[in-house]
């Protein structure tokens, strides 16, 4: 009886549940499945794998200033050159992936896991999914409210958002993620709300009413669920934004205060020496942060593809 | 439809005053200081004082508010009990003038106990300044005050006995300090729905004499753009959707996504290093100063072809999408099967319903496009309205950036109503009630 039991239990998990690895693997498989993507997950990852192991990767760290060597071209002991004060362009821009990927400054000394693109994202997904589901699901006055204000937020451009947000505010990677977080909820409430009608209707939810399950439970445990396919390509998709949002901020001076090693401020300073005959401090930004937002597309392009194929 | 168009421009004017009242509040909130901003660091608090009362930055939020959307003159002139008004002098300055009962306009100035009177008739053009003290007016307890037009177009308070200092900063050359100021400040305006916003604290000039050159700037270099990307985007998006999966289609759609994907300014440094330093074919950047872009071509090309591949690759791609879906329904289908020319089938079957999405698309992504505009505008040192808006919100020149940010939502918001507009035109199953 007892070894009948052993030689069934595993046999009834994996029908039941396929393991974690096998769901990787088949998330993988759709990847590979497309070239484009296969290019876009190279990228992301080279980016991904500097700025995770950054000081491997460079003898310099972003801050080290050289006197006796700025504005210099790519050579043996800088692979890209310096900038106008001497520091090491190829250790800033891997520092600079960190927290655009990894890890976000909160203050000088304390920093949290999770780059400040991803931060901006996953907040703008918490409230633009709470919002959208509220909207969805209750309908009525509720909904009319709610869609009614992210009109009006979508009618403000989103440059002047940026400029007004970040004025108020003041430059800092916290504020960099408010400002993502404000500029990128209505497109995701819009989303899952459109989502969350379709899905309201099904018999499950129903179910679940039926049974007198508790709003918020249906909604984060029955609806949301559900819709995650179109969410996770569309925040893939805002990741992109994030960071396209982050190097726009920076440029304009509005992002990471310096000397944090910021693409965007990086490019804006390198850009003053352009015309002077020191190009690759504006230059290598510009092309890191070109590579890593054309590779986020090609990833969410090719994902896109393959899965409306598979349906 | 007029209901519709009425109900959409009442939105209009709604998202304005919301707009108009949170930037107020949010710069009002804010760190920083436009005071610290215009004179320096190393400002007195009496300087600092002095400045804030001349400018009117002493009074609270609402008053400034209502100030800068009303004009300010309503309720100096009740206190001047004279009509006021605005005259241009020959070398194109605003001044402010009290208008006395025989028609002259007249000024005053506070001389040690002696308030004078600084009268210029119109007919002749010539100042007479003569002692005006009976214009003092004494309350019970013996406070002599007047309320008079000062020489810099300030409505203003006079105490008798204070002789009070003053500090005016003049742009240039520093401090002034001089006797003979007043209690009470108010700067004469019109308010900006008659169309004067005030004076920018940035320049020291009216916001209305430089904001109209900078829109026009900015329109042109995006007329000029978009004049550039929509036959090409859409004729090269219409050729990769008419057959999916193409070489022509994958190298067309994933081309237009790097383009409309890089950032604005990653793109403008690529196309300086290239054309401007690399092949020097080209000037990497817009030094016009107060001429008209159309009269340096060369500067402008750039900053166009910049814009003109963002756009692109978005549009392109919009109209890609359209065309595919087209080109899959059954009607499409039904034309194939009865033989009709390929050509025919594209150009009077497909085409119509194909741009219908693009277009409106197109004047929803307006409001992306400004952002494109402010990025390039910094990249090359264009003279527009972005970098205007941009340095006057880094500056919180607050008269200055609501009169920008106005213009920028009027634009996003009536080009929607226009998008709504050509929509029911395209698309007859759509009415609006």
């Amino acid at each position: 009886m007892a070894t009948a039991e052993q030689a069934t239990a595993p046999i009834k998990v994996e029908e039941a549940k396929p393991g974690i690895f096998r769901r990787i693997w088949a998330g993988l498989s759709i990847i590979f499945a497309s070239k484009i993507a296969v290019v876009g997950l190279t990228i992301v990852l080279f980016w991904i794998i500097v700025a995770i192991f950054a000081p491997l990767f460079t003898q310099y760290t972003p801050l080290e200033q050289d006197w006796k060597a700025p504005n210099q071209g790519p050579s043996a002991s800088h692979i890209l050159g310096t900038d106008e004060l001497g520091r090491d362009l190829w250790s800033r821009l891997i520092y600079g992936a960190r927290v655009v990927l990894v890890l976000m400054p909160i203050t000088e000394n304390f920093w949290i896991p999770g780059g400040t693109a991803i931060w901006g994202v996953v907040i703008a997904l918490i409230v633009g999914a709470t919002l959208g589901l509220m909207g969805g699901y209750y309908g009525g006055w509720i909904d009319e409210i709610i869609m009614r204000l992210l009109d009006a937020m979508m009618a403000v451009p989103i440059i002047l958002l940026y400029m007004i947000i970040m004025a108020a505010l003041g430059a800092s990677a916290v504020n960099v993620v408010i400002a993502i977080t404000i500029v990128g909820t209505p497109g995701i409430a819009r989303l899952v709300r459109s989502l969350t009608l379709d899905i309201r209707t099904r018999e499950y939810i129903r179910a679940a009413e039926t049974r007198g399950e508790n709003p918020w439970h249906i909604m984060f445990f029955e609806i949301l669920p559900n819709a995650r396919g179109p969410i996770i390509i569309d925040a893939m998709l805002r990741v992109g934004y994030a960071i396209f949002a982050m190097g726009t901020l920076g440029f304009l001076g509005l992002g990471i205060p310096p000397p944090s090693p910021d693409w965007g401020s990086m490019v804006a300073k390198g850009r003053e020496f352009i015309l002077t005959g020191s190009p690759y401090a504006a230059l290598w930004p510009s092309v890191a942060i070109a590579s890593l937002v054309v590779g986020l597309n090609l990833l969410a392009d090719g994902l896109r593809e393959e899965s409306m194929r598979y349906q | 439809m007029a209901k519709f168009i009425v109900r959409r421009i009442l939105l209009l004017l709604l998202t304005m005053v919301l707009v108009s009242m949170a930037v107020f509040l949010i710069t009002e909130s804010s760190p920083g200081n436009v005071a610290r901003n215009v004179l320096g660091a190393f400002v007195t608090p009496e300087q600092e004082a002095s400045f804030l009362a001349q400018v009117g930055l002493d009074k609270p939020v609402y008053v400034r508010y209502f100030y800068w959307l009303f004009g300010s003159e309503w309720s100096a002139t009740r206190k001047v009990g004279l009509p006021l008004k605005r005259v241009t002098t020959q070398d194109g300055f605003q001044e402010w003038w009290a208008v006395r009962d025989d028609g002259a306009l007249v000024r005053w100035k506070l001389d040690g106990e002696d308030l004078y009177a600084i009268g210029r008739l119109q007919s002749v053009g010539v100042d007479t300044k003569y002692k005006n003290n009976e214009k003092w007016q004494t309350d019970a307890s013996g406070k002599s005050e007047f309320w008079g037009v000062d020489d810099a177009n300030h409505v203003v308070r006079w105490e008798k006995g204070t002789d009070k200092e003053v500090w005016t900063f003049i742009t240039g050359t520093g401090w002034k300090k001089s006797s003979g100021g007043a209690i009470e400040y108010i700067p004469l305006k019109k308010g900006f729905i008659r169309g004067d916003p005030g004076v920018s604290f940035r320049t020291g000039r009216p916001v209305s004499d430089s904001i109209w050159t900078r829109l026009r700037n900015s329109l042109f270099l995006a007329g000029t753009a978009f004049v550039i990307v929509m036959p090409l985007a859409l004729i090269l998006g219409i050729l990769a959707g008419l057959k999916e999966g193409s070489f022509r289609d994958r190298a067309l759609s994933i081309g237009g996504m790097m383009f409309s994907v890089t950032p604005e300014f990653a793109t403008g440094i690529f196309l300086i290093l290239i054309v401007a330093v690399w092949l020097g074919w080209l000037p990497g950047a817009t030094v016009i100063g107060e001429k008209a872009p159309w009269e340096r071509l060369d500067m402008v090309i750039l900053p166009v072809l910049t814009l003109t591949l963002i756009e692109l690759g978005y549009i392109l791609r919009i109209t890609r999408a359209s065309m595919v879906e087209v080109m899959k329904s059954p009607y499409i289908r039904t034309a194939y099967l009865k033989g009709l020319p390929y050509w025919r089938i594209v150009f009077k079957h497909a085409l119509r319903n194909a741009l219908m999405a693009p277009i409106t698309v197109i004047m929803l992504h307006v409001n992306w496009l400004m952002g494109g505009i402010v990025i390039v505008e910094v990249v090359f040192g264009y003279p527009g309205l972005g970098k205007y808006l941009l340095d006057s919100a880094m500056f919180k020149d607050i008269n200055a950036l609501e009169a920008g940010a106005m213009i920028l939502v009027s634009v996003a918001v009536l080009t929607q109503l226009f998008a709504d507009i050509i929509y029911t035109f395209l698309n007859p199953r759509i009415r609006y009630a």
